[in-house]
């Protein structure tokens, strides 16, 4: 069954239809409003008032972009909203965003193929990457989380960010590398042993 | 750690930072609130049953106020329908008080204006006995011990011929009070002299 019929289905008032397409896109969202967020609660919280604005919107989705670019966008701006409302998430508010799913890194479980050292010294790169993340302003983080996610294309980042594709490469690119230089003055070069 | 490494460590902690796990009650958290959103939205759209109550209700709000403002104005207790000034209006009113219509009578000068307003004042002094206000016609208000008072109350409003010597004002022009005053000769005002002031030791 097709994103399409589902839709057709879900505009006829079958409920059922649409939940598979929540289904479907559940991932896609949720990762898209984590980008944004960093936080669970709220990523959760703005993908299900995303699905709740894409049904209310069904009937003037054209068709013109797929179901989950669309859904995805949505999405995005609703997060951007409440990003912006959230002011603590710039006045030091963000303790504990991207925490979520690792948590502390160091209470991961090493990996079997890892030495009980590599895996210290990987949880301290985990944590300096997050901090380094979170310092970034947005403009470059935002397309970094999204491209790094690898769940969209270059397309959908351009349709979320509402930025040319040429841009967002080049902030990804941009926010790469400066995140490297940040890496190499903590000591997580490539000529460092570590 | 080389490049590639550094590069495939970067790789996986900025997947890790979107990372989501799976959640199997989401798909019925999302549809319980458009369910839930859905049942609202109708539940404005649905006629509402307590509307005939809420317009039989104001109907009688609007009917008792209406009646207890006639009630008033029957008692009298409104000012439009007080019958002591119906009264008062219709024994002063017909055609004594002159009235003066700005428009039509505009003045050639300045003393036929005030010679005009001084002979309506006095017109109206002499002619209309029960004035406005102060007239001796009109009663004074009952005191409340007096309202207790059994005996018969006299009539409202009592007619009298009342002569008053109507106000002689003189013209303007015709007193000697009001000649004009004329300077016998300008008044010359010298220019101030201020002498330079030498402040040398």
């Amino acid at each position: 069954v097709t994103d399409a019929d589902l839709i057709a289905r879900a505009r006829a008032g079958d409920t059922a239809a649409f939940g598979e397409l929540v289904d479907r896109h559940r991932p896609a969202v949720l990762r898209a409003a984590m980008a944004a967020l960093g936080r669970h609660d709220e990523a959760e919280d703005v993908a299900q008032v995303a699905f709740i604005k894409a049904h209310r919107s069904l009937g003037t989705f054209r068709g013109d972009s797929s179901f989950r670019t669309w859904v995805v966008a949505i999405t995005w701006r609703t997060a951007a909203s409440r990003r912006r409302s959230l002011a603590r998430w710039w006045r030091g508010g963000t303790v504990g965003a991207w925490e979520g799913e690792s948590g502390d890194a160091a209470a991961d479980p090493p990996a079997p193929d890892r030495s009980p050292e590599a895996s210290v010294i990987d949880a301290e790169f985990a944590a300096a990457v997050r901090d380094l993340v979170r310092s970034l302003p947005a403009r470059w983080r935002d397309p970094l989380l999204l491209g790094a996610s690898g769940e969209y294309s270059m397309h959908d980042i351009a349709v979320m960010l509402g930025a040319p594709e040429g841009t967002v490469k080049w902030r990804i690119s941009e926010a790469r590398r400066m995140l490297r230089t940040k890496l190499e003055r903590l000591g997580f070069g490539s000529g460092d042993r570590r | 750690m080389t490049e590639p490494g550094v590069d495939q460590r970067l790789d996986a902690v900025l997947a890790d930072m979107t990372r989501v796990g799976s959640d199997p009650a989401f798909r019925a958290r999302v549809l319980q609130r458009i369910e839930a959103e859905t049942s609202h939205r109708a539940g404005w759209r649905r006629p509402q049953p307590l509307g005939p109550a809420y317009g039989g209700l104001a109907a009688v709000v609007v009917s008792l106020v209406v009646l207890t403002a006639g009630w008033l104005a029957w008692r009298g207790l409104l000012a439009p329908w007080h019958p002591e000034r119906q009264e008062a209006t219709a024994v002063g009113s017909p055609g004594t008080a002159p009235t003066v219509e700005p428009e039509a009578s505009a003045p050639q000068s300045v003393a036929q204006a005030s010679a005009r307003l001084a002979a309506a004042a006095m017109t109206r002094a002499g002619t209309s006995p029960v004035p406005r206000a102060t007239g001796p016609g009109r009663q004074p208000r009952q005191s409340p011990a007096a309202s207790h008072d059994l005996l018969p109350r006299p009539p409202a409003v009592s007619v009298e011929t009342v002569s008053i010597e109507p106000l002689a004002l003189p013209r303007v022009g015709d007193a000697e009070d009001f000649a004009p005053i004329e300077s016998p000769e300008p008044v010359r005002i010298q220019p101030l002299q201020i002498a330079p002031v030498d402040r040398r030791p």
